[in-house]
Order: structure tokens, then C-alpha cells, then sequence
């Protein structure tokens, strides 16, 4: 894999993207030269698996997926500020890859349970960007998943009980082709960072 | 087409509105996300500009795309990202507050029905001093 990163490969990190707390998942700031612009884990770690179901009904497998890389970000339909938002910058990116968009494959997962089912995941997601997949399931399934993407999130009362917020950790996660975690993206990582990043990475030798 | 958009959405004569203690309030590059289904909210972003000598504040806003509209912040705290109500946001005299994504916003609930891509909606922006401002926004993607 092409994450080996040597001092010599003289590229810089930018500063710009802010270091989210994530130390449960162990994503940081490298603190030496990277060719990658995210918070990158190191080491790599084998992304946990997602039991979950896909906007067509059907159970999603990860290991389906090898071969590409894969941009995870957890959120839910009612979310109208944060969600659309990172979305648009995912969409964004896939769009301005050109023909190595095909080697990049967004995933949503819903961590609202209660309202996302995969009919609605499935409109939803297409708004965005017709390749991508929309993953929901039961709560505990949700919860499992999440636990082990450190990802955290929990429901805020609204004046009506259906119109209910999420609150919700923001990151984008990146697995590479061989199904490993490899970097992370606070939010408003813009579109230049991930674009470089996923350049970078698929240009690089399978 | 992206370039379009953005010009699209700055054809928007900003309409002003003034109060007698010195506010003078207008609403410049405002947009509203598309919304896909009613039973997903929508949200509008803008700048708000107060040419006046004196502060006012956005209190309220109605649309008549959207059953409820509430004036949000989305805050970060530590590295979970919450949306809460706010009651007022301050137009400081003589500046500006951006309604942005990842900041303050109008959140639009109870949606009438989808909000497709290119579709004009009418919000009702109620300040504090200068009462009401209507606003038409543009529904597009970013």
C-alpha cells in the first residue's frame, strides 16, 4: 500500500484542518511529514465490520467492498445543517476525481434509528449522489456499529417529539482498499483536502 | 453549471427594512437547501447587514414552505456536533452576522411538501426593531 510514508515524500501537511478530539478511535495529526492531509491512524486498523442493511433492503458487507476505498460518515435524514452539508463536500469530491471517482465509494450510516428506514436512507442518499449507499439498521445494530467506529451520538428533545435533533460525532472515516482505517475528516474539511487526499491514494499502486 | 448556481443566487435584490430607533436591516446571498422528501427538514443560510446606528436582532421567522421555522446554532462540543434553538441572533450596527453552514441557520420543519432544486420560497425574517423583512430564497445545493 502506498501509506507508507516516507519524510523524503517532502509533502506538507496543512495545518488547516482542525484536530477533532477523537482519541477513542486514535485518529491524530501526524506529527511528522504525510502525504495525507486528514487525521490519519497509525497504525492502520482493520475498519470494523458493518451489519447493517443498504437502501435496497438488503444486508451491507464491507468485505464486498474491498478494492476500493471507502468514505464513511455517520448521520441522519432530519439533520438539516451538518449532514447535507458534509454530504454536498463528499459529493463534491467523487465529482471532481473524474474517473477515479469509481475507486471511491461514499457510505452514510444512519444513527437514527427510529425514523431512517432504508426506503427513506434510499431517497435520501440519491439526492446527493446516485452511487452512493445508505446504510441503516435496529438500534442495537446502530449502536454496535458506532461503538466501534467511536463514533457517538444521542437524541435532543424538541418542542414536538417527532421533530427531534441528533446530536452526533461528525468525522468522515476513510478505509482503504484493503479494508483498513487509515484517516479521518473533522468537519468542514474542504473538498480541496479530501480531493488531494483521495488523488494521492488512488493514483498509488493497488 | 456551479458558477451558474452561484450567480443565480446573487441576482437576489436585497430588500430592506427600517426601524424608527435606527436599525436599517437587509438579508443578502440567502439560500435554502433542497429538501428531497417533506419528512426531512430544510435549513436557509444568509448574511444579515444593519446599515443602522443601532443593533437589532432576527427574533422569529416563518415561510411558507415550511410549518415551523426556529433559529439554530450548531455547536461543537468537544467533538460531537449539537444543534440547539437560539431566541434571538444579534445584527450588530453597522455589521453583519452570516448565517452559515456549521453555525447559526433558520431551520425549516414540518416541511408543505419537497423543495426541489430551483424552487422560490418566501421567509418572513422578524427583527426585534425592524419588524418583519421578506426574503426570497432560491432552493440549491451549496
Amino acid at each position: 500500500m502506498t501509506l507508507t510514508r516516507s519524510v523524503g515524500i517532502g509533502l506538507l501537511i496543512l495545518g488547516s484542518l482542525t484536530a477533532a478530539s477523537s482519541a477513542a478511535v486514535g485518529f491524530a495529526q501526524p506529527d511528522r511529514p504525510s502525504p495525507l492531509r486528514g487525521m490519519i491512524l497509525e497504525p492502520p486498523r482493520q475498519a470494523p465490520d458493518l451489519p447493517l442493511i443498504d437502501q435496497e433492503g438488503r444486508p451491507f458487507s464491507l468485505s464486498r467492498h474491498r478494492g476500493k476505498f471507502l468514505l464513511l460518515f455517520f448521520g441522519y435524514i432530519f439533520c438539516p445543517d451538518v449532514c447535507p452539508t458534509t454530504l454536498v463536500v463528499l459529493a463534491n469530491a467523487r465529482e471532481r476525481l473524474g474517473a477515479a471517482a469509481k475507486d471511491v465509494q461514499v457510505v452514510f450510516i444512519s444513527v437514527d434509528p427510529e425514523r431512517d428506514t432504508p426506503k427513506a436512507v434510499k431517497r435520501y442518499v440519491a439526492y446527493f449522489d446516485t452511487t452512493f449507499i445508505g446504510l441503516s439498521g435496529d438500534p442495537e445494530a446502530v449502536a454496535s456499529v458506532a461503538r466501534a467506529y467511536g463514533v457517538r451520538y444521542g437524541k435532543r428533545p424538541s418542542s414536538t417529539p417527532d421533530r427531534y435533533s441528533v446530536d452526533h460525532t461528525a468525522l468522515t472515516y476513510l478505509i482503504d482498499r484493503a479494508g483498513r482505517l487509515v484517516a479521518a475528516y473533522p468537519f468542514e474539511t474542504s473538498v480541496d483536502d479530501l480531493v488531494a487526499d483521495l488523488k494521492f491514494l488512488t493514483g498509488g499502486k493497488r | 453549471m456551479k458558477k451558474a448556481c452561484l450567480l443565480a443566487a446573487l441576482w437576489l435584490a436585497p430588500v430592506l427594512v427600517a426601524s424608527a430607533q435606527g436599525s436599517l436591516i437587509r438579508a443578502e446571498s440567502a439560500w435554502v437547501r433542497p429538501s428531497p422528501m417533506r419528512e426531512r427538514a430544510s435549513v436557509a443560510y444568509m448574511v444579515l447587514r444593519n446599515d443602522g446606528d443601532a443593533p437589532d436582532a432576527l427574533v422569529g421567522a416563518a415561510s411558507e414552505a415550511a410549518g415551523m421555522v426556529e433559529l439554530h446554532e450548531t455547536v461543537k462540543a468537544g467533538d460531537m456536533m449539537q444543534m440547539r434553538p437560539v431566541p434571538r441572533i444579534e445584527v450588530p450596527a453597522r455589521g453583519t452576522v452570516e448565517l452559515k453552514p456549521g453555525g447559526l441557520h433558520l431551520m425549516l420543519m414540518h416541511m408543505r411538501g419537497d423543495l426541489p432544486i430551483g424552487r422560490k420560497v418566501r421567509l418572513l425574517l422578524k427583527f426585534e426593531k425592524a419588524g418583519e423583512l421578506p426574503v426570497d430564497v432560491e432552493a440549491r445545493k451549496q
